[in-house]
C-alpha cells in the first residue's frame, strides 16, 4: 500500500489531527495573525498541487481548512478576558459573592475540607448581577450534594488565590436546571445506580466497583489509589471503551433474546451507550469510548469494517468540536495517545514477536496481551514522566495480571446492576465474586507497588 | 433461544453462569465456615495498613501526617511495645478528633479487624 493511500484511507484521523494541531498552534503562539497562517497554508496547498495527483490536493485542502478552523474554533472558545471572573474580585473578609454554575467534577477531600470547582455562569456582587465564565475553586467543611444537581448558588467569600470559601451548608442553594431535564433525571439516575452496585459490597470494593462502572472515585481508599498510581494501573478506574462495549453487548443481547429487530437493537444500543456516557459524567476517556462504540455499531449496522484510527480521529473531531480546551487535559491526551499506540505500535510488534504463527492458544493469547500492554505503555510513557514525574517499570507485569482481574470485576458489576432489581440474592453472589477480586487486584497491586525499584519518582 | 445467539454470545452467556456458580458455592463456603464473621478480615484490610508494622517513611507518604507527627506515632508505639487499637493514635499530640476521623482509614491492627 503506498504511503498516499494509508492518508486517504484514514482522512478522519488525519483532519483530526490538522483540527487538533491548529488549536494547539493559535493557542500557542498568541500572536499569530490569521492572514500569516493562510497564506502558509495556500503555499503548503500550492506545493503539494505542483508534487502530487489530485486527490492528494483535495486531501490537503480538507487538513488545511480543519488547521485554520481548528484554530479559530479553540481561539473562539477560550475565556475571555472580559469574561474571567477574578476582574471582580476584592479580597476583603466581609465581601460577600453569590456564585452561580453547575457542579464540575468530584468534590476532593483533603485536610479535612471538601474541594470542589464550579463551571461558572454568573456572578453576584454588592447586588449587581455580572455574566462570567471559567471555574472557580471552592472549599467547604461539608461535602457538597454532587449527584443530580446541575446548578447551583453559592453565598460565599473570597480568600486568596482563586479560592472561595463556603461557610455553611445553608449558603448553598440547589437551582433548578434549565431545560436539562433529561440530564438531571440521568444524574438522578446514576445515584439508584450507585446504591445497586453498592449492595452487599465491602466499603473498599465498593468504592472500587464504582469507580469502574459508574466513574465515582469519590470512595477509592487513598493507599489504593496511590498504589494504582505507582504500579501504572490507575487507568483500570476509569470509565473506558470496554465498559461501552459492555453496555452495548448486554443491551444487544437482551434485546435479541426479546427478539428485536437487528436494526432497532443497535440503535437502542447507541442510545443507552450515549445514557452512561451522561451517566459516568461526560470525561474525555468515556466520550470518545462512547463515540467511538457508537460508530462501530454503525459501522455493522451498514455492515462495513472500521478502522481503529479513523474511529478514533472522528471521535476526537467531535469532542474538540464540542469543547476545544479539552486538547490541553491529561484525560484527553493519556486516553487518545493509549489508543493511538495501540492502533500503530500492535501490529509492528505483532510482526516482530510473531505472534500469529504461535500455535499454544493461552500463550499466543498472552502474548497478544503483552503486546497490548507494551504498546500502550511506550505510547503514554512521555506523558506520564512529563505530567506525573513517574517511571514504572511494574506498570507492565502489573498491568497484564490487573487487566484481566478489572475486566471481570467490571462485567460482575455490570451484571450486579442488572440482577439487584429483579433478583436480590444472585446480585448478592455477584458482590462477592467482584469483592473477592477486588481483593485480589489490591493485593496484587500492593505487591508491585512494594518491589523494590519498581517505580521511579523522577 | 440459546441457538438464536452467536458462538461468541453464547460463550459469554456460560461465562457469566460459571461466575454466578463460583459465587454462589464461594458464598455459601463462606457462610459455612465464618458464620460469626460476616466481614472477613481480609476485606477490611484492603488499602490500609498495619499500624504495628508501618515505619516511619511510610507514615510521612500520608496525607495529613507530617515528619513531625509520625515521629510521634513511632515514638508512642516505641514507648508501649505496640499499639492496642486504632483509638491510641487520639493521645498522639497532633491527632484531634478531625485529624482522627481521618487517619483511622489509613491503618488497621493485625488480629483486631
Amino acid at each position: 500500500m503506498r504511503k498516499q493511500d494509508i492518508i486517504l484511507l484514514r482522512p478522519a484521523f488525519w483532519l483530526a489531527l490538522s483540527f487538533s494541531c491548529g488549536i494547539a498552534v493559535f493557542s500557542a503562539v498568541r500572536q499569530c495573525p490569521f492572514f500569516l497562517c493562510l497564506s502558509f497554508s495556500l503555499a503548503a496547498l500550492a506545493a503539494v498541487l505542483l508534487l502530487r495527483g489530485k486527490n492528494a490536493v483535495w486531501f490537503a485542502s480538507a487538513a488545511i481548512l480543519c488547521f485554520l478552523l481548528g484554530g479559530v474554533w479553540g481561539r473562539a472558545r477560550e475565556m475571555k478576558p472580559a469574561d474571567d471572573y477574578s476582574r471582580f474580585l476584592r479580597r476583603e473578609e466581609e465581601e460577600v459573592y453569590i456564585l452561580r454554575g453547575r457542579l464540575c467534577g468530584e468534590p476532593v477531600f483533603r485536610g479535612s475540607k471538601y474541594f470542589f470547582k464550579l463551571k461558572l455562569c454568573s456572578m453576584e456582587i454588592r447586588g449587581r448581577c455580572f455574566s462570567v465564565s471559567g471555574p472557580a475553586a471552592l472549599r467547604a467543611t461539608f461535602l457538597p450534594p454532587s449527584e443530580g444537581a446541575q446548578e447551583m448558588a453559592v453565598k460565599c467569600r473570597y480568600s486568596w488565590k482563586g479560592l472561595f470559601i463556603l461557610d455553611s451548608r445553608r449558603d448553598l442553594c440547589l437551582l433548578p436546571g434549565k431545560g436539562v431535564n433529561f440530564l438531571s433525571g440521568v444524574l438522578a439516575g446514576k445515584v439508584k445506580l450507585k446504591k445497586l452496585l453498592q449492595y452487599k459490597h465491602t466499603p473498599a470494593g465498593a468504592g472500587i466497583i464504582s469507580a469502574m462502572v459508574l466513574g465515582e472515585r469519590q470512595g477509592i481508599p487513598f493507599l489504593v489509589k496511590r498504589g494504582m498510581l505507582r504500579t501504572g494501573t490507575l487507568h483500570l478506574l476509569v470509565v473506558s471503551g470496554f465498559n461501552t462495549g459492555l453496555v452495548a453487548f448486554f443491551v444487544i443481547l437482551l434485546l435479541k433474546a426479546a427478539r428485536v429487530p437487528r436494526k432497532i437493537r443497535l440503535c437502542l444500543a447507541c442510545l443507552f451507550v450515549a445514557v452512561y456516557c451522561i451517566v459516568t459524567g461526560i470525561s474525555p476517556p468515556v466520550f470518545r469510548a462512547a463515540v467511538m462504540t457508537a460508530f462501530i455499531l454503525s459501522a455493522y449496522l451498514v455492515r462495513r469494517e472500521a478502522d481503529l484510527l479513523n474511529l478514533l480521529g472522528c471521535a476526537a473531531l467531535v469532542l474538540l468540536v464540542c469543547d476545544p480546551q479539552t486538547l490541553f487535559s491529561v484525560s484527553f491526551q493519556l486516553s487518545f495517545l493509549s489508543v493511538f499506540a495501540i492502533a500503530v505500535f500492535c501490529p509492528l510488534f505483532r510482526v516482530l514477536s510473531g505472534s500469529a504463527k504461535i500455535k499454544n492458544r493461552v500463550l499466543r493469547g498472552t502474548t497478544e496481551a503483552l503486546i497490548t500492554c507494551l504498546s500502550a505503555w511506550l505510547g503514554t510513557l512521555p506523558l506520564i514522566l512529563c505530567y506525573f514525574r513517574l517511571f514504572s517499570w511494574a506498570a507492565l507485569p502489573a498491568n497484564l495480571l490487573a487487566v484481566p482481574l478489572a475486566s471481570l470485576i467490571t462485567i460482575c458489576g455490570f451484571c450486579q446492576i442488572i440482577s439487584v432489581p429483579f433478583l436480590p440474592r444472585l446480585g448478592g453472589y455477584f458482590a462477592f465474586v467482584s469483592d473477592t477480586l477486588v481483593a485480589g487486584l489490591v493485593f496484587l497491586v500492593s505487591f508491585f507497588e512494594h518491589i523494590p525499584g519498581s517505580w521511579v519518582k523522577l | 433461544m440459546m441457538l438464536y445467539f452467536t458462538p461468541e454470545e453464547k460463550r459469554a452467556l456460560i461465562f457469566l453462569c460459571c461466575v454466578l456458580l463460583a459465587g454462589s458455592a464461594a458464598e455459601a463456603a463462606r457462610k459455612h465456615f465464618r458464620r460469626s464473621r460476616p466481614v472477613p478480615g481480609v476485606y477490611y484490610r484492603l488499602g490500609r495498613l498495619d499500624l504495628n508494622l508501618v515505619d516511619r517513611k511510610e507514615l510521612c507518604s500520608l496525607p495529613g501526617i507530617g515528619d513531625k507527627l509520625a515521629e510521634r506515632i513511632c515514638a508512642l508505639r516505641a514507648e508501649r511495645g505496640r499499639f492496642g487499637s486504632i483509638e491510641e493514635l487520639r493521645e498522639v499530640e497532633g491527632i484531634g478528633e478531625a485529624k482522627f476521623k481521618r487517619v483511622k482509614e489509613f491503618f488497621y491492627l493485625k488480629g483486631r479487624d
